[in-house]
């Protein structure tokens, strides 16, 4: 009886978090990782040794509440790339005057440039996975089918898809509502925890039998 | 007495497996031209631990004025070879035979002068620009490029690609930069006999020198489409050499061109009679005994196959920057994240002892032996360690850590021997985890890395599992 009822509200709460899942996509979309969505870059090379954190402290100056990555460029260790959502005029200005400043660099305004890369689209992330993840899929289904044959497979193969499927949606959920930032790696977690799923099933019914 | 030798058995086992967690974490130093080198090889880092290179391209806006031949729809037929352009005949005759073949084309085509840009405005739209990185992506895989991300700006059709670097980097800007558009052309005036949209596929292949010299001859293979070898065959037998009536020899000759560099210029022998199998073959280079002469022939070739196979480009690009992007992965990083695992196997072994007692902390014991045993497998198999390889490992380490305790569960619950309860847990294991047997097998076969590496990871794992639980877990626990 217990049991039933902690079973209702694990539901009940799985499909409130999915509904508000689904809300904040549809009205926020995902939190991507800047470095996968469309943002300015600006590369300089001060022909000498620095400091992430001078580089990394005159960023903050610069941009202030906006998001950016420094990068090393180059095995020389001279170069960076300052990856930011957008850089206005005067922060470039401010930029290559601070620069200047603590580099002791030569940088024009006018000679920097500014670079727009362009976002990598979520779909041609999962672009690698889908003949592989739908071949295995098809041969775990034949599988076990075969497993549950005298214990209606066809349910029991309907079961565990959606079990999965909920998974996939609850991490999802969770996901977006928590404005985890979306890497491609998200997909080999999302994986592991798909089969880790699928093997604990297989396993409690081995069990029963 | 038995206490004692399975006392010293175990001793021997803990021994062995802190001999392996030494080899795998410390390594084995050996002394090679004045300095230690680890004998058990590197890691193979993907692009997230060793940096990879950034090429941008842009869309070229070239623009020329040329002279073109065209047909009664003013569809391009080829670009009017100059006379200046046009190289000597080796034979007598060469005016007359350009003038021949020039009245021909007359009669069927006109001149015209039209701007030619690299880039048409009908292909600076979104659906040519995905199309032309469809194109680029089977190119780079195709050439074995196995990791990279393609960031394509659909505003502007700007293409960044970051792939692993390698000393062929520069050699790989040909794949992005060159359109593969294959034509032949009439060599004295520059109509285009056979476009480049009847080739079915392009390879490189080698053979024997037919010069005796014992050298190996690298070729370009061309395979024409129906079309393409009707085509062919109409060619062969209208340019050949051919002798007249005053025993003066002439040539007609075609040029293969590739995005309008010429590859080679040559004639069909009217010896041979007409193509009919739709193939040639282009010699490249000459005839070399020198192995690396040869490889690097065979290299070039190759890519410009690949280039031509995987289809024409509809956008054409130049290169604007090529940088190395240093990881974000330092390694002080990778140092910390070594010290974790350490911390962690050693927190796995306390919470196993302290569930288990003198078992469990036999089996923490083995659980660390195997992921040192794991991680000298990976090395040796050439695994490429990325972001995703580190997931399934965890995903590993967990699994084991199930059968583990599945293990311990067994042999506390049987009265008939540790064998029996191995071999029970062994059973209902691996027919629990035969999805993730399955997924291993499958994605192991995917050409990049991204998945690949997530199959090799899960096989070499499961497969080290199976063995390490066998000889070492196992033999813990015999009575």
């Amino acid at each position: 009886m217990v049991k039933e009822t902690y079973k209702k509200v694990l539901l009940l709460g799985l499909a409130l978090l999915i509904v508000a899942g689904i809300l904040v996509i549809m009205l926020k979309g995902f939190n991507v990782n800047m470095m996968y969505k469309q943002h300015e870059e600006i590369v300089l090379n001060i022909g000498k040794e620095y400091s992430i954190e001078d580089v990394d402290n005159i960023c903050k100056e610069v941009f202030q509440n906006k998001k950016y990555q420094i990068r090393k460029i180059e095995r020389f260790g001279e170069s960076f790339a300052i990856n930011v959502i957008n850089i206005t005029d005067d922060e470039k200005d401010q930029l290559v005057e601070k620069v200047n400043e603590k580099f002791e660099s030569e940088f024009k305004v006018e000679d920097v440039e500014i670079n727009t890369i362009a976002n990598v689209r979520i779909r041609d992330w999962f672009t690698p996975y889908i003949r592989s993840i739908i071949i295995a899929m098809v041969i775990t289904i034949i599988y076990m089918i075969a497993r549950f044959r005298k214990n209606h497979p066809i349910a029991n193969v309907a079961k565990l898809l959606l079990i999965n499927i909920l998974t996939i949606l609850a991490l999802g959920s969770v996901i977006a509502i928590a404005r985890l930032p979306i890497i491609p790696s998200l997909i080999s977690c999302i994986l592991s925890i798909v089969l880790l799923e699928m093997c604990v099933y297989i396993s409690k019914n081995i069990n029963k039998e | 007495m038995e206490k004692n030798y399975t006392k010293f058995r175990n001793i021997a086992l803990i021994l062995i497996i802190i001999l392996i967690t030494l080899v795998a974490f410390v390594g084995i130093y050996t002394k090679k031209l004045n300095t230690y080198k680890d004998f058990i090889p590197e890691y193979k880092k993907g692009m997230d631990f060793d940096g990879f290179v950034e090429l941008k391209f842009k869309l070229s806006d070239k623009s020329e004025e040329k002279e073109v031949w065209i047909d009664e729809n003013g569809d391009f037929k080829g670009y009017v070879v100059k006379e200046d352009d046009t190289a000597e005949e080796e034979t007598q005759g060469p005016e007359e035979a350009s003038k021949e073949s020039e009245n021909e084309h007359v009669s069927i085509f006109k001149k015209e002068t039209r701007t030619i840009k690299d880039n048409e405005d009908s292909v600076l739209n979104k659906e040519s620009y995905n199309r032309t990185k469809n194109i680029i992506e089977r190119r780079l895989r195709d050439v074995g490029v196995s990791e990279y991300n393609i960031h394509l700006d659909n505003s502007t059709g700007n293409l960044t690609i970051d792939m692993p670097d390698s000393k062929d980097v520069t050699s790989l800007y040909q794949l992005v930069t060159s359109k593969g558009q294959l034509n032949i052309i009439d060599s004295n005036d520059g109509v285009v006999l056979i476009d480049g949209k009847h080739i079915k596929s392009a390879s490189a292949v080698y053979g024997q020198s037919q010069k005796g010299d014992g050298g190996y001859q690298v070729y370009l293979q061309i395979i024409f489409d129906k079309e393409g070898t009707k085509l062919l065959k109409d060619v062969s037998t209208v340019y050949v050499d051919s002798t007249d009536s005053e025993g003066n020899t002439t040539q007609k000759t075609i040029e293969i061109q590739l995005d309008g560099q010429t590859i080679t210029k040559t004639y069909f022998s009217s010896a041979n009679g007409p193509i009919g199998n739709g193939q040639i073959q282009i010699p490249v280079g000459s005839s070399t005994t020198d192995n690396a002469t040869f490889s690097d022939y065979l290299s070039s070739t190759s890519k410009t196959a690949t280039v031509i196979d995987s289809g024409r480009l509809d956008n054409l690009y130049t290169l604007t920057s090529d940088v190395f992007v240093v990881s974000k992965i330092s390694d002080n990083f990778i140092l910390i994240a070594k010290i974790a695992t350490c911390i962690l196997l050693l927190l796995i072994t306390i919470v196993l002892a302290i569930a288990f007692k003198g078992k469990g902390f036999l089996a923490g014991i083995s659980n660390i032996g195997f992921i040192s045993l794991l991680s000298i497998m990976i090395r040796y198999t050439n695994v490429t360690i990325t972001f995703n390889s580190l997931i399934i490992l965890s995903m590993l380490e967990l699994l084991n850590i199930i059968f583990i305790v599945m293990l311990l569960k067994a042999i506390n619950n049987t009265k008939d021997g540790s064998k029996i309860a191995f071999a029970d847990t062994v059973k209902k294991y691996y027919l629990a985890i035969i999805p993730v047997i399955i997924f291993a097998l499958i994605l192991t076969f995917e050409s990049t890395i991204t998945v690949g590496t997530i199959g090799m990871i899960a096989f070499w794992g499961l497969f080290v599992q199976l063995i390490y639980n066998i000889v070492i877990t196992r033999t813990f626990y015999l009575q």
